[in-house]
């Protein structure tokens, strides 16, 4: 990496927006490189220093009560007209209602999510494009070959969600396969496939047997995740959909164990 | 909560009051001015109520209200915005920028850092142009990611990268002129280098070219 290509990085690398083999890149290039290195911290502590001057202004008493007042008059808050527009969007939504029901009460004891589906979430919101870009499952997987040290099967997920395409990741020490799917009505799936040991912790709050597999739902980050194993493989799911969603997929893709290719 | 029963006041209070602060706060660096904001802050929240019913409980509400805020932004300033889009472009065109990180002697960028004052920066701020001025305070006292950022802003996440990289040139650009007319620092950058564009793409394209 030269210089003038990691500048278009450092400011990413400083907003911890990169994963996986970009951050590898820029950080060695930092090793390597004093310059970038020291642009590097200035951007960090430039950064810092305009939050630490920057203080959030304490809210006028006035607006506080203005508002109080005016939902003290609102009258109750309706059902959307969305639901009889998208019928299809409401089973999805009161699975991401019940399960944020459900995670409520976890949220409160401040349990934070493992560091591998944390990793999973910070993967799905980061917007950084794909290293293949295909609308077939397969041909991702095919393109995994040799790029990862697992045979990468390729999820058979018919018509809950298409393939976008796919990205070598670094799951902590190791490199992991992540497809990035699209599910009807706009939404965004993220898979992540890692060889895993008995000392990953894969667990969420909530624990259900789907097509065979023992799932763990929970959410991170206005995410919601299910994870499972399948052999030495553990496959983490990342969804603005919620647990129901996300355990058809699994159904419709594991319904069977599959076998190895 | 239960999914089936339609959402309550209670609900709403829980999940939104506590991101008044956020929402006041960004409001007034927006708006520049203390009644507006306020307006502003009730328009979005009471809006926010009415269609409370279509936030899926789970999701980032922080980003959904901030998505509303800066609609209901948008809505009453994009005139004047536009406005001081224009006015703005002169002195941060391009050449004019300079580079503050990398582009001046170290130790003036040093001492620039150690001796910054909050006026100034909340002054530098506000004379960046509105949607870089936005990208900035989402991202860096707000902590959205750039993912949010584009959803809030309504834009691809590339916009949001290079509106964010821009604002953040334009106000230590700013910052640097206050200190040199304050004698805090002396040397003034030269050699202002054009920003390289923020195309990762392009990267990853020749290096995966150059490795096939």
């Amino acid at each position: 990496m030269q210089c003038s290509e990691a500048d278009a990085f450092l400011h990413a690398y400083v907003d911890g927006e990169l994963a996986g083999l970009d951050r590898d890149t820029v950080e060695q290039h930092l090793v390597d490189c004093d310059d970038c290195s020291h642009r590097c911290r200035l951007m960090a502590r430039f950064k810092a220093a305009v939050r630490g001057h920057l203080r959030r202004p304490d809210v006028p008493d006035g607006l506080r009560r203005k508002i109080a007042a005016s939902l003290a008059s609102a009258p109750p808050i309706q059902r959307h007209r969305i639901w009889h527009e998208y019928p299809r969007a409401v089973p999805a939504a009161a699975a991401a209602v019940a399960l944020f029901a459900i995670l409520g009460s976890a949220r409160q004891g401040n349990r934070r999510a493992p560091v591998l589906l944390q990793q999973a979430v910070r993967t799905y919101h980061s917007s950084l494009p794909m290293d293949v870009v295909a609308s077939s499952c397969d041909q991702v997987a095919r393109w995994f070959r040799g790029k990862v040290d697992f045979n990468v099967a390729s999820p058979h997920l018919g018509d809950v969600a298409a393939c976008l395409g796919g990205r070598v990741i670094n799951v902590q020490d190791r490199f992991g396969a992540y497809f990035l799917l699209d599910a009807p009505g706009g939404h965004r799936v993220g898979m992540m496939v890692f060889n895993a040991g008995d000392e990953d912790d894969l667990g969420g709050p909530i624990r259900r047997t789907v097509g065979g597999h023992e799932v763990y739902f929970g959410t991170a980050h206005g995410a919601s995740t299910a994870a499972f194993r399948e052999r030495d493989l553990a496959y983490v799911m990342t969804s603005d959909l919620g647990e129901d969603a996300l355990s058809n997929m699994i159904e419709t893709a594991w319904h069977e164990p599959q076998q190895a290719q | 909560m239960t999914f089936r029963r339609t959402a309550t006041k209670t609900d709403f209070e829980r999940e939104v009051m506590p991101h008044m602060g956020s929402l006041y706060g960004v409001a007034l660096r927006m708006t520049k001015n203390e009644g507006e904001a306020e307006d502003l802050v009730q328009e979005a929240v009471l809006r926010a109520y009415r269609f409370f019913d279509s936030f899926e409980a789970g999701t980032n509400c922080k980003a959904w209200l901030f998505r509303i805020l800066t609609n209901a932004f948008n809505n009453r300033y994009r005139e004047r915005e536009r406005e001081q889009e224009i006015l703005g472009e002169v002195e941060t065109s391009e050449a004019n920028i300079g580079q503050f990180v990398g582009g001046a002697p170290r130790d003036a960028e040093t001492a620039l850092l150690g001796r910054m004052l909050s006026r100034d920066v909340e002054r530098a701020l506000a004379a960046v142009p509105g949607e870089f001025r936005l990208a900035v305070i989402l991202a860096d006292l707000e902590d959205f990611s750039y993912k949010e950022i584009a959803e809030i802003m309504e834009c691809p996440a590339g916009t949001v990268m290079s509106r964010l990289y821009r604002g953040r040139k334009i106000l230590q650009k700013l910052l640097y002129d206050y200190a040199v007319e304050q004698g805090i620092v002396r040397t003034t950058a030269t050699g202002s280098s054009p920003d390289a564009p923020v195309d990762l793409d392009e990267y990853r394209r020749k290096k995966s070219s150059s490795e096939a």
